[in-house]
C-alpha cells in the first residue's frame, strides 16, 4: 500500500483556525502546511518510515551482537559489555521510537532524573551489600565444609540479667 | 476534509473540536499535557522495576555461582526470539503512531494488529517457557525441586566435552528462580495490560476517532509499549546471557 510509505501531504491550506485548534508553528517553520516531518498542528514530529526501519535494523544487529558476545569468555567484563549494548539499544528506542530526539528537553530531564535515582538506589544498596561480603564468604565456607553452625543463643533469664549462658539449653532456673 | 468533523455544536452551546477536553484551550496543549503525564508515568515505571533489578543485582553480586548454575536451565534461543518479537512490535507500534499522525487509518489498523500479534507471540513463548519450568520442577522457594530430566537437559544438552558432568549444585538455587519469575512475571503482566490497551486503540481506530489533529492515545500507548520493550532489552541479557 503506497500510503504507508509516502508522506501524504495534508490539506493544501490551513484555513482560519477553528476554536481549540490553535495556530502554532514550529519555530523556524515558515510554511503554513505540514510536511513530511512536522505536524501542521504543532503536535510533534512525524518520523519517516525509513528512520524507523533503520533503527529497527540497528536494534536487531545489536541483539545478534549481544548474543555473540557471550560466546567469548571475558570473565566479569561480559556483563558490562552486555549492559553496554543493552544501554545503546535502549538509547535508540528512547530517542527514535519514543521521539525523545524531538521532544521538549524537559521530558529528557524527567527521564534522566529517574534513571539517576535508579543508579543511586542500586549503587547505595550494592555498597551496603558489599560490606556483608565477609559474612557471606564465611557462611559459604561453612556450607562447603558441611559443618552445621551451632548457634549460641544466650538464654534470657529474668532474675539474673548478668548471667548469660553459653550452652544451648538454658539452665533450669526456677522461681520468680 | 475536516470541515464537517471540525466542530460539533453540542448542548454546551459552543463548538470545539471533538476530543478536546474542557479544561484545555487547544488540542496542542492537551497533547503536550498528556505527553508529560505519560512520561511521568514512565519515570515511575522505571523506578517500579528498579526494585526488582536491585534484588537481582544484590543476589547476583553476592552469589554469582547460583546464577551461573541456574542459567543452564534457561533457553537462550527462546529469549532471543522473544527479544526479536518485541523489537519488531516496537517498530510496528512506532509505525502505527506515524500512521495516526498522517491520518492513514487503514495502515494504523494494520500496525495495531501486527503489534498485538507480536504481543501474543511473546506471551505464547513465555507460556512455553513457564510450562517447561513447571514440568521440570524449576519454581521458586519450596517449589524448586528439579527433576532428573531437568538436570540432564540443562547440563549435558549440547555439550560435547567428555568431562561434562553437571557441577555441584550450590545451595539456594531457588533464589534465582524467585528473581526470574518475579522479573519476567511482572514484565509479562505489563505485556498483557499493553495488549488490552492496544485492543482498545484498535476499537477506537475502527470507529474513526483518530486524525492528524487527535492521535494522542496512539502516541501515549505507543510510549507504554516501548517501555515494555525497553525493560525486556535489559531482562534478556541479565537472565538469558549469563555464562
Amino acid at each position: 500500500m503506497s500510503s504507508i510509505t509516502d508522506p501524504t501531504p495534508l490539506h493544501a491550506t490551513v484555513t482560519e483556525p477553528q476554536t481549540g485548534y490553535g495556530h502554532e508553528h514550529d519555530p523556524g517553520d515558515d510554511s503554513p502546511v505540514g510536511d513530511a516531518h512536522h505536524s501542521p498542528y504543532g503536535m510533534g514530529h512525524i518520523s519517516s518510515w525509513q528512520t524507523l526501519v533503520k533503527v529497527w535494523v540497528a536494534l536487531m544487529l545489536l541483539t545478534i551482537l549481544t548474543v555473540m558476545a557471550t560466546w567469548v569468555n571475558l570473565g566479569t567484563l561480559n556483563i558490562w559489555i552486555a549492559m553496554g549494548i543493552a544501554f545503546v539499544k535502549a538509547t535508540l528506542v528512547v530517542l527514535y521510537f519514543m521521539h525523545m530526539r524531538h521532544n521538549k528537553p524537559f521530558l529528557a530531564y524527567l527521564f534522566t532524573f529517574s534513571l539517576a535515582f535508579v543508579a543511586f538506589f542500586l549503587g547505595m544498596v550494592m555498597l551496603d551489600s558489599k560490606s556483608y561480603q565477609p559474612d557471606i564468604e564465611r557462611r559459604m565456607l561453612d556450607d562447603n565444609q558441611q559443618t552445621p553452625i551451632k548457634q549460641v543463643i544466650p538464654a534470657i533469664v529474668p532474675s539474673t540479667p548478668a548471667a548469660p549462658t553459653k550452652t544451648e539449653t538454658p539452665p533450669a532456673k526456677t522461681g520468680h | 476534509m475536516s470541515d464537517t468533523a471540525a466542530h460539533s455544536p453540542d448542548e454546551h452551546g459552543h463548538d470545539h473540536p471533538p476530543h478536546l477536553a474542557h479544561h484545555f484551550d487547544t488540542l496542542k496543549q492537551q497533547f503536550e499535557a498528556g505527553k508529560l503525564g505519560m512520561w511521568a508515568f514512565i519515570a515511575q515505571e522505571i523506578l517500579f522495576f528498579s526494585g526488582l533489578f536491585c534484588a537481582y543485582a544484590v543476589y547476583r553480586f553476592n552469589h554469582p555461582e547460583i546464577f551461573v548454575y541456574a542459567s543452564h536451565f534457561l533457553d537462550t534461543t527462546w529469549g532471543a526470539i522473544n527479544t526479536c518479537v518485541l523489537l519488531f512490535s516496537s517498530l510496528t507500534m512506532a509505525w502505527g503512531v506515524r500512521c495516526a499522525q498522517i491520518g492513514d487509518r487503514k495502515s494504523l489498523i494494520l500496525c495495531l494488529w501486527l503489534t498485538i500479534l507480536c504481543g501474543f507471540g511473546f506471551m505464547a513463548i513465555k507460556y512455553v517457557e513457564y510450562k517447561g519450568k513447571w514440568e521440570h520442577g524449576l519454581l521458586w522457594g519450596q517449589g524448586y525441586q528439579p527433576t532428573e530430566e531437568a538436570i540432564e537437559h540443562a547440563f549435558s544438552h549440547g555439550h560435547g566435552d567428555s568431562h561434562a558432568e553437571h557441577p555441584v549444585e550450590p545451595s539456594n538455587v531457588r533464589t534465582f528462580f524467585a528473581v526470574y519469575f518475579c522479573l519476567t512475571g511482572l514484565h509479562g503482566i505489563h505485556v498483557l495490560v499493553g495488549i488490552g490497551l492496544l485492543f482498545w486503540l484498535l476499537f477506537r481506530a475502527y470507529r474513526g476517532d483518530f486524525s492528524p489533529q487527535y492521535f494522542a492515545p496512539v502516541d501515549f500507548i505507543g510510549l507504554y509499549w516501548h517501555v515494555v520493550d525497553l525493560i525486556w532489552i535489559f531482562l534478556f541479557p541479565l537472565l538469558y546471557l549469563i555464562h
